[in-house]
């Protein structure tokens, strides 16, 4: 038998969707888990333990627990000491309602290296119609609390929509109360539930969130220890911003997304779109999926030359990879599509013509 | 250093200018630099045509706090690094 050629790409981070439930219903999300508050199985443990193990011979540096909601995985204990066990740096996206103090001192053994909990409002009301259920604003605030006060390093992540854009300088000022280290501003998607949001109309236009932007940076800046991040794409930030922070990247060509179901795919997309799956980890080696898929084989062939319209022509191509392969998947069918708000840009004569080549 | 040294800019390379600075790429490799109004100033100046000399002349004039040394030594950086990135070469070295 042929051997296969060692991979020219490390694998250096698992995405593990450890379950497809969730016990909030948010307006936004773009994976769309099923509501949930009981614990669930998800991802079957040995197999997860075995993947993971297999993964350090490819590269695997971290791996990052989300979902639906990853503390509503039954097996989170045993997870954690695993990867405490393995010295893997451990990335987590919650929405902080499940923490107790029982988690927050397994979560100081871990190599914890970004725990970011989502809050969009800061205030009650505006939280839970986003969060589609009653007293979330409250339980995620005990969390963060929690956390707060345990040292514990944490990350707050909003998401913007029109509902909630008078709502920045509050979450920012909670942000700055928590003790949070930073603020991630997220521009919705229109992927899984965000899609509706879209149609309604109810997102904001890019005009609106470069005009959000310049107002946080002029008129908002945080005190001492926050540092914001606006996440829109390269093209739209001054080179101060890049100098200072670098060139967010899609991960595209060294992550895996472990499905709840034990599924393989290029990220969470996998969750809607069944033909960006490529095995399972109950019966597939993950090595041999992450040598041989003819997913991965073609996005290492192709990313970024195959990219399409403005991508294709931006200065930061060979370093942004298109900002967010998944999302052009989920509105095109197509992974080498523009990324949606660098075209729309583009189109309506927004894109910065210096970085157009 | 060589103060007498000139340099000549890559023609394959696509220089775009901002107010807040100004990007170097190499559309080929897909290398990238991105330089600040200062990194801007020094390499339009190295663009044209002036030795090391002058360009430390005109930007110890820009920033009369720094040390001379200090600008030799941040030059001596930015040299390097567009020459690796093959932005940049020296003119005609002898």
């Amino acid at each position: 038998m042929m051997q296969s050629k060692e991979p020219e790409f490390s694998l250096t981070s698992l995405y593990l969707y450890l379950t497809d439930h969730c016990n909030l219903c948010c307006a936004h999300c773009w994976i769309s888990p099923k509501f949930s508050e009981q614990r669930q199985n998800g991802l079957p443990p040995d197999s997860l333990k075995k993947a993971i193990s297999e993964a350090g011979s490819l590269g695997l540096q971290s791996v990052k627990l989300t979902g639906g909601e990853p503390f509503l995985y039954r097996h989170i204990d045993g997870l954690l000491a695993f990867l405490a066990s393995k010295e893997i740096d451990v990335l987590i996206e919650t929405n902080g309602t499940l923490i107790d103090t029982d988690m927050v001192e397994r979560l100081k053994s871990c190599n914890l290296d970004q725990l970011s909990v989502s809050l969009d409002a800061s205030t009650e009301e505006i939280h839970d119609q986003i969060r589609g259920v009653k007293g979330s604003f409250r339980r995620t605030l005990k969390g963060l609390d929690l956390l707060s006060r345990h040292d514990l390093n944490f990350q707050i992540i909003m998401t913007l929509q029109k509902r909630n854009r008078d709502e920045i300088p509050g979450v920012i000022k909670l942000s700055e109360e928590l003790g949070a280290g930073s603020l991630k501003i997220n521009p919705l998607i229109p992927c899984g539930r965000g899609k509706e949001i879209f149609e309604h109309k109810h997102n904001l236009k890019l005009e609106e969130l470069l005009e959000l932007y310049r107002t946080v940076k002029k008129k908002w800046p945080p005190k001492e220890g926050l540092s914001i991040i606006f996440d829109l794409p390269v093209a739209f930030l001054p080179i101060e911003e890049i100098k200072r922070k670098g060139i967010n990247q899609c991960h595209i060509l060294n992550i895996l997304g472990i499905l709840g179901n034990g599924d393989l795919s290029i990220c969470g997309i996998g969750q809607n779109f069944h033909d960006l799956r490529m095995g399972n980890i109950r019966r597939d080696s993950i090595s041999e999926i992450w040598r041989n898929s003819s997913i991965l084989k073609d996005l290492r062939k192709s990313l970024p030359t195959k990219l399409k319209g403005v991508c294709d022509h931006c200065i930061f191509k060979f370093q942004c990879l298109g900002a967010c392969r998944a999302n052009a998947y989920a509105l095109t069918g197509d992974l080498y599509a523009p990324y949606f708000l660098c075209q729309e840009s583009f189109e309506s004569g927004l894109f910065p013509p210096s970085r157009y080549i | 250093m060589d103060f007498t040294q000139k340099f000549e800019r890559n023609k394959k390379i696509v220089y775009r200018e901002e107010d807040d600075g100004a990007f170097l790429f190499d559309p080929s490799t897909g290398n990238l630099k991105y330089m600040n109004r200062s990194g801007k100033e020094t390499f339009l100046l190295l663009t044209e045509q002036q030795d090391l000399g002058q360009v430390i002349n005109h930007m110890s004039g820009l920033f009369p706090d720094v040390k001379r040394r200090r600008i030799e030594e941040d030059l001596e950086t930015f040299l390097q690094e567009l020459e690796e990135n093959d932005f940049l070469s020296p003119l005609n070295r002898k």
